[in-house]
């Protein structure tokens, strides 16, 4: 019936504007599925904050903040000031787009520019003092057993492969039960090295504090924050028995404390800890490190190439947009993007921004796309890996 | 406004008269037709890649766009004097494929389900079909 004859008679002086309509529909439909594909394959992928609900779960640009980390979830900046948020992206991309909605009250600046820089989030942290030395404790090998000394408490280790990812093995005294006998055995137990990325069943999770676990969102997230599966860990129940499962670990987020980061271009080590990036000069330590987990590589060059633009405005004036080219950041240097607002003469009042990523035209990105779709097919129905 | 209406009438009659409505029919028949094969391959491509189609395109809206066109065709074909006579049979290979395609989204929709279950919702899925079909088309012309 289609692309053959009529459905219904034509009449003789319409049948050649019939047949140019016919061929201008069946183009429309040809145009509609490309740009079906062309979406499809290479999303623009699209973040925003609104500042009026700034709890809601649709905010998906990461915490709004100033240069100096003061939270900025209101949208008011004062004159000359900054608005910071970030956000993990995935792909190759080609350019971003910012748009910038001003309440309707709100002053007009002179200027407002747009500026990414693209590294990882842990290593945009501020850089701390350096670690110089093993983190220090008392270890004690009782029985087959590892015991650290606490203020006058034994905390037993869950297991030798918990230990042996926090001390080499010779740091541990041996001891007797009388030494057991003198101190009281906390009910406690010690885990993995903060930091450590582990393995469960078909789950993934790194280790983020003494009592917590985080499963790691998908495999393309974690090899999106630098991880190797070559470096996963094995364990077994009984040895997370020992954590509370936290929140999923998705794009975007900070590393946990712990984590080794490498600066390949300064041949830097740093340790992720407490809200800074600590180099770590300790040669020791780093090596144990390095025995255990390959670090996360980073590029202090990389990282502090910008890419910016000068937000315009748009018909209605409260509106402001611009969008630049990627070119600049490599894809190489890290899955996040820090994001900054900068503003001229006037405090004004953000009602909304919207950060959009054109996703790079390429075969590289549309295999990936493939891929993904061959294993949530394969996820679906229970033979792919979650 | 009788006069607009006149003169939506007068319009009307013309552009039937001239044939320029038959065109806009047959066209509107055909994007239908497209239109509802290619909703049933973006619905297909939903239930294997769940949020996949839409995430990107709203199947909602195409859905309410598709039925309301359903209805302007409709009322067009009424104004033309134009009807379908609607031969299903049992021999029609649409027939068959579209009954084939419902059996998959179905299968597909119900994986994981205890076999049991499955059997149920799918008879219970069948009979109510057959009892809106009989009820549209297959009613006794006797009784009328």
């Amino acid at each position: 019936m289609i692309c053959t004859k009529p459905i219904i008679p034509i009449p003789e002086h319409w049948q050649h504007r019939y047949r140019i309509l016919r061929a201008i529909l069946y183009a429309a439909v040809i145009l509609f599925v490309i740009i079906f594909a062309l979406r499809a394959f290479f999303p623009t992928l699209i973040f925003s904050f609104n500042f009026k609900t700034p709890s809601s779960s649709k905010n998906k640009l990461l915490n709004p903040r100033s240069p100096d980390t003061t939270p900025r979830t209101n949208g008011k900046i004062e004159a000359g000031g900054t608005l910071v948020t970030d956000i993990g992206v995935i792909g190759d991309l080609s350019q971003a787009t910012a748009s910038v909605t001003l309440e309707k009250k709100s002053a007009i600046p002179d200027t407002l520019a747009f500026s990414l820089r693209r590294s990882y989030r842990s290593f945009f942290l501020p850089t701390g003092s350096s670690v110089t030395s093993f983190p220090k404790e008392s270890l004690y090998r009782i029985d087959a057993i590892y015991y650290a000394l606490h203020n006058g408490t034994l905390y037993p280790f869950v297991s030798d492969n918990a230990y042996l990812s926090r001390y080499p093995d010779n740091f541990a005294s041996p001891a007797d039960k009388d030494f057991l006998a003198q101190y009281p055995v906390s009910e406690e137990w010690i885990g993995f090295r903060v930091g450590s990325v582990v393995s469960f069943a078909d789950g993934v999770f790194l280790i983020a504090s003494d009592t917590e676990m985080r499963p790691v969102g998908s495999a393309d997230i974690f090899l999106a924050l630098g991880y190797r599966f070559e470096d996963v860990r094995p364990a077994s129940e009984e040895e997370l028995g020992i954590y509370k499962r936290g929140k999923i670990f998705l794009l975007g987020a900070n590393h946990p404390d712990g984590t080794l980061l490498f600066d390949r271009d300064t041949a830097t080590y740093y340790l992720v800890d407490g809200g800074f990036k600590r180099p770590l000069l300790n040669a020791q330590y780093r090596d144990f490190i390095l025995q255990q987990q390959t670090p996360i590589s980073v590029s202090s060059q990389a990282s502090g190439q910008h890419a910016d633009c000068t937000l315009l405005p748009g018909l209605f004036g409260q509106t402001f947009a611009c969008t630049t080219p990627l070119d600049a950041l490599s894809a190489q240097s890290g899955s996040d993007f820090e994001i900054s607002i900068s503003q001229g003469n006037t405090d004004i009042d953000i009602n909304a921004l919207q950060i959009s990523f054109s996703t790079e035209k390429s075969t590289k990105n549309m295999l990936r796309l493939l891929s993904q779709i061959k294993q949530r097919i394969l996820t679906r129905f229970g033979y792919g890996n979650q | 406004m009788q006069t607009l209406d006149q003169y939506f009438t007068h319009h009307l009659e013309r552009m039937k008269q001239n044939g320029f409505l038959a065109v806009c029919y047959a066209l509107l028949l055909e994007a239908l037709i497209i239109g509802y094969l290619g909703f049933m391959a973006l619905f297909t491509i939903e239930m294997l890649l769940p949020t996949f189609v839409t995430a990107r395109f709203s199947l909602t809206k195409f859905f309410f766009l598709l039925f309301l066109f359903s209805f302007v065709l409709t009322a067009l074909g009424r104004y033309l004097d134009m009807s379908f006579e609607w031969k299903i049979t049992k021999k029609n290979p649409l027939l068959w494929l579209g009954f084939l395609w419902t059996l998959c989204i179905l299968l597909l929709s119900l994986y994981k389900f205890p076999p049991a279950i499955i059997l149920i919702i799918i008879l219970a899925f069948f009979l109510i079909g057959y009892l809106f079909w009989k009820i549209l088309f297959g009613f006794d012309k006797d009784l009328l």
